[in-house]
C-alpha cells in the first residue's frame, strides 16, 4: 500500500517510515504543510497520516484538500493535542481516524489496517492467516472453515494480533487497545492474560496452531 | 471598626479633652478677672471713703458711697490696709458665702475709725456650672455636626472607596469578568483604582501564564515521548537483542508509559482548570456507571472483587455536566476503588438523586486523609499510579460545585460526592 506521512518531527517521522517500510508499505514522508499540500494534489495514496500542527499551516486544511481531490484516500490524523474539538472537527472533515501522540505502533498499525480494509474492500473483506479466516464486518472467525465463537474482547484481540502479525505487541498496547484508559485501574496488565489464554485455547481446540507466543515479559507475538 | 467610626471616636476624645481643658482655663481666668474687678472695686470704695472724710470730716454711710457693705468701728490706732477673702453666713440663702473684704482706717474729728468694706465673691459652683453647661451645649452641637459630616462623607466622599472594596471582595481570579471599580473625581481614589487595575492585570497575566505553562509544557512533552516510545517499539522488534538488554528496554518502555500517563493527567488537570470543557449536557449517571462497570468487568474479575451496586431503580440520575468529564470522573473513582482494593475485596456503589458513594475495602492509607485529594499524593507507596486520579476527581467536582468527601469506616474507604 502507498502511504503518505506528513509529520514535522524528524525522529518520529523516521520511526514511522522505518516501521511502515518493514511492514511492506511504500511510504513517503514530508515535513511541512506546503510539501504535504503539494503531494496530495499531485499523487494518489491509499492512506495519509497527517499531523495537525505543521509548520506553514494546519493539517486540517490538507484533510480538506484531500477529501476534495481524492476522496478514496484513507486519512488518519495524528495530534499532540488530546483535544475533543480537534478530533470532532477532523472526523467531521472526513478523516477516518484520529490518534494522539504518544501512540503505540501496534495501535497505529491496527488503525491503518482497519482504514485500508474499509477503503479497499468496501467492507466485504476477509483476512486469511494460515488456517484462520476472519471476516471483520461480520465479526466471524473460521478455523479450517469452521466457525469458532469468540467474545467481543477475544475477537478484537485476534484482529489486533493479525494486524500486527510477526511483530512483538506489548502488553500495554494490547490493554490500551482493548480497554482504553480503564486499563489503568490495575497496577499490572496481567488481566489480559486470561483473554489470551482463552483465545489461544479456542483456536487450538478448533484445530489451529498455537500462534500466540509470549515474548519475555514484554508482550506477545502472533506468528505461524 | 469602620474607618469613619474610628475617626469619629478620635474626634470625640479630642473634643472632650479640649473642652474640659478650655472649661478649666475659662473658669480660672474668668474668676481671676472677676476677683481683680472686685479688688479694684474695693480699692475704689476706699478712695471714695477717704475723699468723703477729707471733704466733710465725718464718716459716710453705706448708701452715700453706694457700696454693698461698709462697717465702721472705732480704733485706737491706724490699721494697715488688708485685703482678704472670708466666708460670712447669709441667713437668706442659709449658707456661708464668700466675700472679699478690705480693711483700712480713716482719721476724722472723732478719732481713728477702722473701715471694713465687703463685696460678695461670685460663687464658684455657679460659675463652673454655667461655664460647663454652655461648653457642653457647644460640644454636643459640634459632635452632632461631626456625626452628620461623617455620615455625609461616607455616603458621598468615601462612596468610590467602598465600591472599590466591594469590587475586590467579589473578585475571582478564575473568572474572566473584569474588575468593576468606581468612577470618581477624587485623585487618591483614582490612583488607588489605577494601581489595583494594574496589579490585577499583572496577577491575571501571571496566573494565565502559569496555567498555560502547564498545558504547553505537557503538549511539548508529548512529542519527545512519542519519539522515545516509537524508537523503543522498533527496538523491541529486533530479534537479536539479548534477554538482559530486552529487560532494560522493557523497564525504559514501562517508565515511558508511566511518564506519558502522568503527562496526560497533568494536561487534563490544566484543561479542567482552564475550563476548556464548557459544553454541558444531561448525563445519565446511572447509565454511565453501568457502562463503566462493564468496561471494568475484566479488572474486577481479575482481582476477585465482589461488586454490589445500589443504583436507583427505574429512572436514571441526570446531571448537567460535560460528558467527557463525567466519564473521567466515574472512571477515576471506580478505577481507584479497583486499584486500591485487595484481592477478594469488595466495592459498594450507591447512587441516589443527591449523591454518589463508592466504598471499597483496602489497605490503610499511608498519607493523612486530608491530603488525599492533593496532587502527587499516593495512598499506598506500592501503587504504580501517579497520584493524580483523585486530584482530577476533586477538580471536576469543584468546577461543578459538587462536594466530595473521604471517610474511613469499618476498614472501608468511602468516597462520597453530593451533587
Amino acid at each position: 500500500m502507498k502511504i503518505l506521512l506528513i509529520e514535522d518531527e524528524t525522529a518520529l517521522g523516521e520511526s514511522v517510515l522505518n516501521f511502515f517500510k518493514k511492514e511492506g508499505h511504500v511510504c513517503e514522508w514530508v515535513k511541512n504543510f506546503n510539501a504535504g499540500d503539494e503531494k496530495v494534489s499531485m499523487y494518489q495514496y491509499d492512506c495519509a497520516l497527517i499531523d495537525i500542527g505543521l509548520p506553514g499551516g494546519s493539517g486540517l486544511d490538507i484533510v480538506k484538500a484531500l477529501k476534495k481531490n481524492n476522496p478514496k484516500t484513507g486519512i488518519i490524523i495524528i495530534s499532540a493535542k488530546n483535544s475533543l474539538d480537534d478530533k470532532v472537527i477532523g472526523l467531521d472533515l472526513g478523516a477516518d481516524d484520529y490518534i494522539t501522540k504518544p501512540f503505540h505502533f501496534a495501535e497505529l498499525n491496527s488503525r491503518l489496517n482497519s482504514v485500508l480494509r474499509r477503503r479497499n474492500f468496501e467492507g466485504n473483506n476477509e483476512i486469511i492467516f494460515e488456517k484462520l479466516k476472519i471476516i471483520p464486518d461480520k465479526q466471524e472467525v473460521l478455523v479450517n472453515g469452521k466457525i469458532i465463537f469468540l467474545t467481543k474482547k477475544e475477537f478484537d484481540l485476534l484482529l489486533f494480533f493479525i494486524s500486527n502479525k510477526n511483530r512483538v505487541v506489548t502488553k500495554e498496547s494490547i490493554a490500551e487497545h482493548l480497554w482504553g484508559d480503564e486499563a489503568d485501574a490495575t497496577d499490572s496488565f496481567d488481566f489480559i492474560y486470561s483473554h489470551i489464554k482463552n483465545l489461544r485455547k479456542k483456536i487450538m481446540d478448533a484445530g489451529g496452531s498455537d500462534y500466540i507466543k509470549s515474548i519475555y515479559g514484554m508482550g506477545y507475538k502472533f506468528s505461524s | 471598626m469602620k474607618l469613619l467610626t474610628k475617626t469619629g471616636l478620635y474626634y470625640l476624645c479630642i473634643t472632650l479633652i479640649l473642652f474640659a481643658a478650655s472649661g478649666l482655663l475659662f473658669y480660672f481666668s474668668l474668676r481671676n478677672i472677676i476677683n481683680e474687678n472686685i479688688s479694684e472695686n474695693l480699692s475704689g470704695t476706699k478712695e471714695q471713703v477717704q475723699q468723703y472724710v477729707q471733704q466733710f470730716n465725718r464718716l459716710p454711710t453705706s448708701s452715700t458711697i453706694g457700696s454693698d457693705v461698709l462697717f465702721f468701728t472705732p480704733a485706737s490706732q491706724p490699721v494697715k490696709d488688708e485685703m482678704k477673702d472670708t466666708f460670712l453666713y447669709n441667713s437668706y440663702e442659709e449658707e456661708s458665702l464668700p466675700y472679699r473684704q478690705l480693711v483700712f482706717s480713716v482719721q476724722t474729728n472723732e478719732g481713728i475709725s477702722k473701715v471694713t468694706a465687703r463685696k460678695p465673691l461670685m460663687e464658684s459652683d455657679d460659675l463652673i456650672e454655667s461655664i460647663f453647661t454652655s461648653l457642653g451645649i457647644l460640644a454636643g452641637t459640634l459632635l452632632a455636626m461631626l456625626f452628620i459630616l461623617n455620615w455625609w462623607l461616607s455616603k458621598n466622599l468615601w462612596k468610590p472607596f467602598y465600591k472599590t472594596l466591594d469590587g475586590l471582595r467579589k473578585f475571582d481570579i478564575g473568572k474572566k469578568e473584569p474588575l468593576n471599580l468606581s468612577t470618581t473625581s477624587t485623585s487618591e481614589f483614582i490612583i488607588l483604582n489605577e494601581e489595583i487595575q494594574k496589579m490585577i492585570k499583572k496577577i491575571r497575566n501571571d496566573y494565565q501564564n502559569l496555567k498555560e505553562f502547564t498545558e504547553n509544557a505537557s503538549h511539548e512533552i508529548q512529542t519527545p515521548l512519542a519519539i522515545i516510545r516509537s524508537k523503543l517499539e522498533l527496538m523491541i522488534q529486533s530479534e537479536n537483542i539479548p534477554q538482559e538488554q530486552m529487560k532494560m528496554i522493557q523497564d525504559v518502555y514501562e517508565s515511558t508509559n508511566r511518564l506519558s500517563k502522568l503527562n496526560q493527567s497533568l494536561l487534563l488537570l490544566a484543561k479542567i482548570e482552564n475550563r476548556q470543557f464548557h459544553e454541558t449536557q444531561n448525563v445519565d449517571f446511572k447509565n454511565l456507571i453501568e457502562k463503566k462497570l462493564e468496561q471494568f468487568e475484566d479488572m474486577i474479575a481479575f482481582k476477585n472483587i465482589l461488586l454490589s451496586p445500589a443504583l436507583p431503580k427505574g429512572e436514571g440520575v441526570a446531571l448537567k455536566m460535560n460528558a467527557q468529564l463525567a466519564d473521567i470522573l466515574l472512571s477515576n473513582i471506580i478505577g481507584n476503588a479497583i486499584r486500591h482494593n485487595i484481592n477478594g475485596g469488595k466495592i459498594i456503589i450507591e447512587l441516589t438523586n443527591k449523591s454518589l458513594t463508592v466504598s471499597n475495602s483496602g489497605n490503610l492509607l499511608e498519607i493523612p486523609s486530608e491530603k488525599l485529594f492533593e496532587r502527587f499524593q499516593k495512598g499506598t507507596s506500592s501503587s504504580e499510579s501517579v497520584g493524580l486520579g483523585l486530584s482530577i476527581v476533586k477538580q471536576i467536582c469543584d468546577s461543578y460545585n459538587f462536594r466530595i468527601n473521604y471517610t474511613h469506616e469499618n476498614s472501608f474507604h468511602i468516597i462520597s460526592i453530593s451533587f
